[in-house]
């Protein structure tokens, strides 16, 4: 105690205070700088991209127009197609354009003043759209500033309750019939005033659900829906008469890595029924006809093990009337 | 940031600013010059390391950010700038925190991206490789690819969901983060793998090769099932086949392991250090040294590793008894702290060669020998007592970035490339649920940007969202190649 009196004694009133206050001063100053340099540095490389990608886009329109306009004169001993780049190169010389924020000169594109003041839009170097500043839907949207323009797809991702990214909603189950009219309702009542802005994303994206969409499964010329292709799969293979003593945990892992040819024995049996599961092409009308009172069997074990009778069994006759319906779709 | 953010140099403009481009246009050794005194100020206004700060602290006057000047080296603070100009008539400074070019004449910060190339990490090497390719040339080789190659269209880069097909999010999860990471997506998109020139009987690669193509196609902004995958990991593997649940760390050992055996010029063993992609890619070395406590011999095994598996359990445990205070979260650190630390070997699982071939007790110790570029970490969050296994759920602490070099075999090294050793997040996959049952899901990172993927549902997510969900497995991705290639 003594000593550190004795130490303050020496400093003038309020140094500490004064110091401690600097440094806080300091520090936020930082901090605040720091982010507000990223934000700059993005900002103006993307407007420094945007002004050379605009004088370039006039330049090369300028090469083309002359080109065209010396083709016209009969000389296509210059073929310059795309393709050549010592020829694109070529092409360029001796043309110079301006535009408000950079020049284009034979190729090379300089910036004139700064892009921070002469270019306000943001175009896409990939595209030569311009890019979209705000999500079209969801949280924080704003409309296209010109509805009637082109802008580059790669638009910021939306955040909507319900809907990804791209502002389509969750697909759904077909089963799932109640739920989604629920769904549906919410849809038009809150998204009537997105709906009517965004030329890009479909205007039906509200009232239409998306649907899981149906596959073909690439053992068998059948289509399912893409929800249920693991099951299907399990039978087209011929699987699942051996799923019923196993069952791997992650716990399993810890020191088993997955070995191949850990029960081959097993596939005989299934063949020996006649329904070969590689799937021999030849054989495929039999297949299809061996195919449900096998697959039918073994999935009553399965029943009991998930303890999902209910569902189970709905899906799997969901499953069997895919299949008798599958082949139109 | 370890990502494929590619910027076509047609779009860079030759100067940052007019004014810099005076001074680069000019001739050949007023250009130089002034790139080696910005390479020099660049350099020494370099973050400098804890241990030599702690060591010579340095007084410093004033925190807020200095401009030193290019031309004479004179720090200034943001207001004496404009009367450090006038007298001297020097145009350019770097401001010390972010190291950019300051222009006076602009009243700007300007980004040339000659210099912005000559700065960045890797320049060194690159400057090795191509000392005289400028940008005149690469912007050649640019319009040569460019008319020579597909295009990918613009939209949402990487957000595709995989739609569920039955009890199948462990492959989803593990498809999803190997679609965002930038490695395999240049060695996929770049056509690494053919399909079509490919003669293995259901190959995984193939497969794998196929769905990146998908995701990439770019025209469509669905989800998609990835059919061929599922069958073709089925048909190589018996253990994965079947309409049920599986471990997602299974599959991704299975996965690497097929993707490794498609490719051509692979090795099957590994101790020959196979020169393939997919080995420098995923595989690493764990050393593991046996110290005997009676005579000291040390025997010591390398072993290859596609992942860290880390204790939760031990965490948690010294957790319950407050070793470190009841309010700490187990750290990502942590565990890999008591992973590498030493262990306590009972006498009748060694038998020392130095003593005769006796059992003896010693002490065992793991250490990284070598690191691979995408370093997988699963956090074993599994609790084994007599005969019931249980999750153990709750947060683990993990970084964006980490630091591995702690956790090799000369962690104290002092010279060695920090950047060698920094790994960025690049996905993190979640469970839900009980052991047996459950769900999966996965943050992945684009860019700049995170994305929840629940199977075919696609959420944007923030940073904060990431980091506080509960991981099963986390992949992170080395910072710099270059670097690492060394």
């Amino acid at each position: 105690m003594g000593d550190s009196n004795g130490s303050t004694k020496s400093l003038p009133n309020g140094t500490i205070a004064k110091l401690t206050c600097d440094i806080l001063d300091g520090t936020f100053y930082n901090i605040i700088h720091d982010i507000v340099a990223k934000v700059h540095r993005d900002e103006k490389i993307a407007r420094m991209r945007s002004a050379v990608t605009i004088a370039r886009q006039r330049g090369e329109e300028e090469a083309r127009r002359l080109r065209e306009g010396t083709a016209g004169k009969a000389t296509p001993a210059v073929p310059a197609k795309p393709g050549d780049p010592e020829a694109e190169a070529q092409s360029f010389t001796n043309i110079r354009v301006e535009t408000e924020g950079a020049i284009f000169d034979e190729g090379k594109v300089y910036l004139k003043g700064n892009p921070l003041k002469t270019t306000k839009e943001i175009i896409c170097p990939d595209c030569r759209l311009p890019r979209l500043l705000y999500p079209v839907a969801g949280i924080g949207a704003r409309p296209p500033p010109d509805p009637s323009r082109e802008y580059c797809q790669r638009q910021p991702l939306i955040s909507k309750p319900g809907h990804d990214v791209h502002g389509n909603p969750f697909a759904v189950d077909k089963t799932q019939t109640k739920k989604k009219k629920k769904d549906k309702d919410k849809e038009t009542t809150t998204s009537n005033t997105p709906a009517s802005s965004p030329p890009g994303t479909p205007e039906s994206g509200a009232s239409k659900e998306i649907l899981f969409p149906t596959v073909k499964c690439p053992n068998c010329p059948r289509y399912f829906g893409v929800t249920r292709f693991a099951m299907h799969l399990d039978r087209c293979m011929g699987l699942s008469s051996r799923g019923t003593g196993r069952t791997r945990t992650p716990a399993d892992s810890g020191s088993a890595t997955p070995n191949p040819a850990s029960n081959p024995p097993k596939r005989p049996l299934v063949d020996e029924d006649g329904s070969s599961p590689s799937g021999v092409f030849p054989k495929k009308k039999k297949l299809n006809g061996s195919k449900k009172p096998i697959g039918k069997k073994p999935s009553l074990p399965s029943k009991l093990k998930n303890g999902t009778t209910p569902d189970m069994a709905a899906a799997a006759d969901a499953e069997i009337k895919s299949e008798a319906v599958g082949e139109d779709n | 940031m370890a990502s494929v953010t590619y910027i076509s140099a047609l779009s860079e403009a030759e100067y940052g600013c007019e004014h810099l481009a005076a001074v680069l246009k000019g001739d050949e050794t007023t250009a130089g010059q002034f790139k080696d005194r910005f390479m020099k100020i660049h350099k020494s206004l370099e973050p400098q390391l804890k241990n030599v700060t702690a060591s010579a602290p340095k007084t410093a006057f004033v925190l807020k950010p200095k401009y030193t000047c290019l031309a004479c080296s004179e720090p200034c603070v943001n207001g004496d700038r404009k009367i450090h100009t006038e007298k001297t008539g020097h145009q350019f400074y770097i401001e010390g925190r972010t190291r950019s070019i300051f222009c006076q004449m602009c009243g700007d910060f300007v980004y040339d991206y000659g210099l912005e190339r000559l700065r960045s990490p890797t320049a060194s090497v690159v400057s090795q490789v191509s000392s005289k390719r400028d940008l005149t040339e690469a912007s050649y080789d640019e319009v040569y690819v460019r008319n020579n190659a597909n295009k990918r269209p613009c939209s949402k880069q990487g957000a595709r969901g995989l739609y569920n097909m039955g009890q199948t999010c462990y492959l989803n999860v593990i498809l999803q983060s190997m679609l965002h990471d930038p490695i395999l997506n240049t060695y996929f998109l770049g056509n690494s793998h053919q399909p079509h020139d490919c003669s293995l009987p259901d190959c995984v690669g193939c497969a794998v090769a196929e769905t990146f193509a998908e995701f990439n196609s770019g025209e469509k902004a669905e989800g998609f099932g990835a059919l061929n995958l599922l069958m073709a990991s089925w048909k190589s593997s018996s253990a994965l086949a079947g309409y049920q649940q599986q471990d997602a760390h299974e599959y991704y050992q299975f996965l690497v392991d097929k993707l490794h055996a498609s490719t051509d010029g692979h090795l099957e063993g590994h101790e020959m250090g196979c020169p393939c992609f997919f080995h420098k890619a995923f595989y690493g070395k764990l050393r593991s040294s046996v110290t005997c406590d009676k005579c000291g011999n040390v025997t010591r095994t390398e072993d290859p590793m596609i992942d860290l598996s880390l204790d939760v359990q031990i965490q948690a445990k010294k957790r319950a008894m407050g070793g470190t205070g009841p309010s700490t979260v187990p750290t990502l650190n942590g565990c890999l702290e008591s992973f590498t630390s030493p262990e306590k070997l009972m006498a009748d699982v060694y038998n020392c060669s130095g003593c005769g071939g006796t059992p003896q007790k010693a002490t065992k110790q793991l250490r990284i020998k070598k690191l691979p570029a995408i370093l997988c970490m699963q956090l074993k969050r599994f609790e084994h007592t007599f005969s019931v296994s249980e999750k153990v759920e709750g947060r683990i602490d993990f970084p964006m970035s980490i630091n591995m070099l702690p956790f090799t075999t000369n962690p104290n090294c002092q010279k060695v490339d920090k950047s060698r050793y920094m790994y960025d997040l690049s996905s993190a996959v979640v469970h839900k649920g009980k052991l047996d049952a459950g769900h999966y899901y996965v943050y992945c990172r684009q860019g700049d940007q995170w994305m929840l993927f629940n199977d075919d549902q696609v959420t944007a997510v923030t940073e904060a969202e990431v980091l506080k969900a509960d991981a099963y497995l986390l992949f992170y991705n080395l910072r710099s190649l270059f670097a690492g290639s060394k």
